[in-house]
Order: structure tokens, then C-alpha cells, then sequence
């Protein structure tokens, strides 16, 4: 194989390690807040490396200036939602899980 | 290579789905919309290269436009209770 | 088992358990978080199938404009669904399930998914690749049909008659050249003589010009009347809601007499918002122009022109809303993209051919014409679309009576 496309299939698996552990933390940690940070942070960073291994394989420039520009457009909006909603969440006094308080803290569907 | 990522990232949606159908609150489901966006963005951009047409690009700027818009929407809604 | 097949399997597994969560769940905000991640999976299913454009439609319109027009029901209705009484209505049961198996059945007939021996690619799909492909960069159509393939006759016009409409056409040019000569004066056509590059003559059955975008081409050029109603439709869909929902002005009250809400305390999202309306903006009128050549077109197009406005009226509220475009404006930009659709038929019309007939914008290379016709009705359908979802948006935003203050 062309050494490109050992370097893209390295990428890819690291990107969808940090993807797949993030997903998983989604589903299993026991609060909003410990949740927020499985998905946002690996996210951000995946979808980086997934696309940045995609560069290495594209056909010609101008597949590339898209890929970067997609890069570069996740690289803003993922991070920027994930501050917006937890700031709406803080300003609506949801109280982070803490180990003296092991119930999940289950404000449901009550809202205004 | 490409397949074994698409499934990877299927098998991470399907997780993600499951937050979302179950999280106790709204912010729950909220923050699972946002990473099935980012999901199908990424989906995409391996789907096109795997079937060999780079053109699914365009596809993917325009998803992530829309997921950012829709969390706006939604979080605007929760905030305030209106849209306007 | 192909892996389009598989990863197919799975979407549709996913979608299955997205829906079924849709009519479970009780509360309506989940109802809209989950209808938007509905539509990024059956975005994702035709992706798989190589359908680009179906894709980008339902990415703009399902995921992004019908999330916030739920949404903005959800602002008219009830938090919670009433719980309904779970009684199995039989009759309707049965109904149901004999018309999947007659759906499903029906399936059995059709070409497998891919086929290439099917009729779609042999009737119409190799006569535009050709024409179109071909034509326009001067090499061979991508898509030829397999060798020993005879099409049914009645179905494709033969060699010979293609020849002899081609001769006709050559032939009726030749006088009108010859006429040309004779009269005094005028400057002479100057294109009739020289064709650029791969430019052929208009045969009789070339609807599509020099567009290589089949899908394109097929909704502007060879059913240009579909989609001109349909832009009409959507018009008409605007001014309904328009009719329906928009409240009588008291006296002294004007556009900008409710106080809406502005997200004005969160200056990340502020800031970041306003670098990225420019670029959607840029964005939405590149999906349009480009719609000819790669996936795109004046729906996707105008959809995600307004998703632009629309973030703006979220982050600032409507009052910002309303000093940068007025309703009335919303409403006579409407108007004017369904008359540019149908002015371009009747500019045809006048130019001499028929109504719609792009051709005869461009009568020295019909075929650039053609591409130059798609392009003014693909903005036409644009600026119908994009000022008719922000109407929609203003409609459902707005506060429903006056006993519901702000």
C-alpha cells in the first residue's frame, strides 16, 4: 500500500477510537455535565483526525479545500454549541451529580 | 478501510440514539442531536469516499450548518419559550 | 450481501427505532429533537444510495427548517401529549397490513437497486449523458448502454430518424442563412457559422443543453412546468399561512409593536453567529448557481438562505428581524421569484420559441441557452423559497392573540 494510505488508515482509527469512547460515555456516565464533556470534547478532536486522514486521500485540490473547510466549520460550531447548552443548562439550575448525591439528578421533562 | 470506519461511526450513533430516546432531561437529548450531527457529517464525508465521489462534500457543509442552527433553535426555545 | 446493502441494514434499523421512539415518547420536545435526528439518518440512507440531491434536500428542509418550524408549534401547543387510549382499531389494522404487502409485492417487479440492464438507463440516461457530458467538454458520454442491448423501437427514435430531424434542422438553418445574405445590411449572426468546441445542432429531442447534472436538467428544462407549479405551490402554501395565522393590527400598531426575545446574554454564541451568517449566506447562493453541475439546485439553495435569516432573527429577535427586510418586502420577493419563473417561459416565448423552451435564449449554441434558462428559474425558485420559509417562520413565531403578552 502507498504509504498515504497507511497514513489515513492510522488517522481513521484514531479518530474513530476518540469517537466510538465518546459515544460510550455518552451512554454511560451517570450526569449531564460528565456527559457534555464525553461528547463534546472527543468530538471535536475526532472529527479532526477523520478529516485530516481524509486529506491524504483525496483526489485533487479542491476535495482538500473542502474537507478543511469542513474541518475548520466543525472546529468552530461543535465547541460553541456545546458552551450554549450548558450555559442554558446552568441558567436553569441544574445541579452537577456528586458522589454525596448519588441519584441522577432527573429534572424531567418539566420545563416552562 | 472506509467500511470499517462507516460501521464504527454506525455503531456510535446507535449509542447516541439511545441517549437520546433515554436521557432524562431535554439538555440530554439536546447535546445527543448535536453529536448525531457531527456523526452524520463525518458519515458522509467516508461514505462519498468510499463509493469514490468526493462530490458528497457539499452534502456535509450543509449538515453542519444545519445541526448548529437547529441546537440554537431548540436552546433559544428552552430558554425563553419562544422563537421569535 | 453488498456493503451498501449492509450499512443500508443498519440505517434502516436505526430510522426504525427513531420512529417508533417518535410516537412512544410523550413529551413534544423530545418529539422535535428526535424528528430532527430522524431526518439526518433518512439523509444518511440516501447518501448511501448515491442519491445526492434527494439528500440535500432533506438535510436543508427536514433537519433544518421543519426542526424550527416544530419547534415553533411546540410555542402554540401543549408541553405534554394527552396519553391516548390504547384500543387496537382491527379494521384498521388489516387495512394497513394489506397495503404494505401490496406495496411490498409490488417491489418484486422492479429492477434490482443498481441494475445496469435496467430501462432507466437505456431509455432516457445515455441520450443526455451524451448529449449533455459529451457536448459540453467534447468527449464520449460516460454512460453508453451494454453491447447487444436492442432497445424496444417505439422507444427510442432510430439512428435514421435522428439523422433526418438533424437534417431538417440543418436544412431550414441553411435558408435562413441564405435569406440572411440576401437582405441589406444587419450585422450577420455571428455565431451560426463557428461552433465552439463539442457544440452540436438542436436536435428534436435535446432538452437538456450543456447541464451536466441530469437531475438538474430533468426538474428545470424537461419538466420545467412541474417545477413551476410547484414554486407556485409554494407561494400559495406562504400566503395560506399567512391568511391563517397573522393577527389582526390594532390601531397604531406596527411591525415592530411585539417585543421579541433576543439571546443577547450569550456573547460566544453572539459573536460566533454573526462570522458564520456571511459564509451561510455565500453559501446558499453557491448551492443555488451550482446546482447545474453538482448536487444543489433553487430549493436546497433558497432553504439555506433562509436558515440564515432565521439565526439572525433567533440570536437578535424579530424587531433586528424586521429592520433588515420587512414583511411587505418577504412578501413581494415571493411574488417576484415565481414571475421570474414564469417571465423566463414568456422572454422564451417572445424570442421565438416555445413557453419554457430555453433554447431559444441563446439560438447560436441552444445549448448554452439552455444552461443559461436553468440557471434564471433555479433563482427564481430560489428567492421563492427562501423569502417564502421566512415568512412561514414570522408567521409561527408570532404571538398567537393579544391576551398572550410578551
Amino acid at each position: 500500500m502507498l504509504w498515504t494510505e497507511i497514513v489515513t488508515a492510522v488517522l481513521l482509527g484514531l479518530g474513530i477510537l476518540f469517537s466510538l469512547t465518546g459515544s460510550l460515555g455518552l451512554l454511560r456516565f451517570p450526569d449531564f455535565y460528565s456527559r457534555l464533556h464525553a461528547a463534546g470534547k472527543t468530538d471535536s478532536l475526532a472529527q479532526a483526525l477523520i478529516l485530516g486522514g481524509l486529506l491524504f486521500v483525496s483526489p485533487d485540490w479542491g476535495v482538500s479545500a473542502r474537507l478543511v473547510l469542513i474541518a475548520v466549520l466543525l472546529l468552530f460550531t461543535a465547541p460553541t454549541a456545546t458552551h450554549a447548552i450548558t450555559k442554558a443548562a446552568r441558567l436553569d439550575g441544574l445541579a452537577p451529580w456528586t458522589r454525596l448525591n448519588p441519584k441522577e439528578e432527573s429534572k424531567e421533562d418539566a420545563k416552562p | 478501510m472506509y467500511i470499517a470506519a462507516i460501521f464504527a461511526l454506525l455503531v456510535g450513533a446507535f449509542l447516541i440514539l439511545i441517549r437520546a430516546l433515554r436521557g432524562p432531561t431535554p439538555y440530554d437529548r439536546i447535546l445527543a442531536m448535536n453529536a448525531m450531527g457531527t456523526k452524520t457529517v463525518l458519515l458522509v464525508a467516508l461514505l462519498g469516499f468510499a463509493s469514490g465521489r468526493p462530490d458528497f462534500l457539499d452534502l456535509a457543509i450543509v449538515y453542519t450548518l444545519v445541526s448548529f442552527i437547529t441546537t440554537i433553535a431548540i436552546l433559544k426555545f428552552i430558554e425563553k419559550g419562544r422563537l421569535d | 450481501m453488498s456493503e451498501v446493502l449492509l450499512v443500508d441494514s443498519v440505517l434502516l434499523f436505526l430510522v426504525t427505532v427513531c420512529a417508533v421512539a417518535i410516537i412512544e415518547v410523550r413529551s413534544l420536545y423530545a418529539v422535535a429533537m428526535l424528528s430532527s435526528v430522524y431526518s439526518l439518518l433518512m439523509a444518511l440512507v440516501w447518501t448511501n444510495m448515491h442519491s445526492m440531491d434527494v439528500a440535500f434536500t432533506e438535510a436543508a428542509v427536514g433537519g433544518g427548517i421543519s426542526t424550527i418550524l416544530l419547534i415553533g408549534t411546540l410555542v402554540h401547543t401543549r408541553r405534554d401529549e394527552r396519553p391516548a387510549k390504547r384500543r387496537l382499531h382491527i379494521p384498521a389494522l388489516v387495512v394497513t397490513l394489506l397495503t404494505g404487502a401490496a406495496l411490498i409485492y409490488g417491489t418484486f417487479d422492479m429492477p434490482r437497486f443498481g441494475d445496469p440492464n435496467a430501462t432507466i438507463h437505456h431509455y432516457r440516461v445515455p441520450e443526455m449523458m451524451s448529449q449533455t457530458v459529451a457536448a459540453a467538454s467534447g468527449r464520449e458520454g460516460k454512460q453508453q448502454p451494454p453491447e447487444g442491448y436492442d432497445p424496444p423501437p417505439r422507444m427510442t427514435p432510430t439512428a435514421a430518424q435522428w439523422a433526418g430531424a438533424v437534417h431538417a434542422i440543418d436544412q431550414a438553418e441553411d435558408a435562413l442563412e441564405k435569406a440572411q445574405q440576401n437582405a441589406p445590411g444587419e450585422a450577420h449572426h455571428g455565431g451560426e457559422g463557428e461552433h465552439h468546441e463539442g457544440a452540436h445542432k438542436h436536435p428534436v429531442d435535446d432538452f437538456n443543453g450543456h447541464v451536466p447534472n441530469s437531475v438538474t436538467s430533468l426538474l428545470a428544462a424537461y419538466r420545467g412546468f412541474d417545477t413551476m407549479f410547484e414554486t407556485t405551490v409554494i407561494f400559495t402554501a406562504g400566503m395560506a399561512l399567512i391568511m391563517l395565522l397573522r393577527r389582526r393590527r390594532e390601531e397604531g400598531e406596527d411591525d415592530f409593536s411585539q417585543k421579541g426575545a433576543a439571546l443577547s446574554g450569550q456573547v460566544i454564541l453572539r459573536v460566533m453567529t454573526k462570522m458564520f451568517i456571511p459564509f451561510i449566506l455565500v453559501f446558499g447562493f453557491y448551492v443555488i448557481t451550482h446546482g447545474e453541475i453538482g448536487p444543489g439546485g433553487g430549493f436546497q439553495g433558497g432553504v439555506i438562505l433562509a436558515t440564515a435569516f432565521i439565526l439572525y432573527a433567533l440570536l437578535y429577535g424579530r424587531n433586528a428581524l424586521y429592520r433588515i427586510i420587512r414583511p411587505r418586502t418577504l412578501e413581494i420577493l415571493a411574488a417576484c421569484g415565481v414571475l421570474l419563473y414564469a417571465g423566463v417561459g414568456v422572454a422564451c416565448m417572445l424570442l421565438g420559441g416555445n413557453f419554457l423552451d430555453y433554447a431559444a435564449l441563446n439560438t447560436a449554441s441552444p445549448g448554452d441557452g439552455e444552461a443559461m434558462g436553468m440557471t434564471l428559474v433555479e433563482y427564481g425558485v430560489g428567492i421563492t423559497v427562501c423569502t417564502v420559509m421566512i415568512i412561514i417562520f414570522n408567521q409561527l413565531a408570532e404571538e398567537p392573540s393579544k391576551a398572550k403578552a410578551s
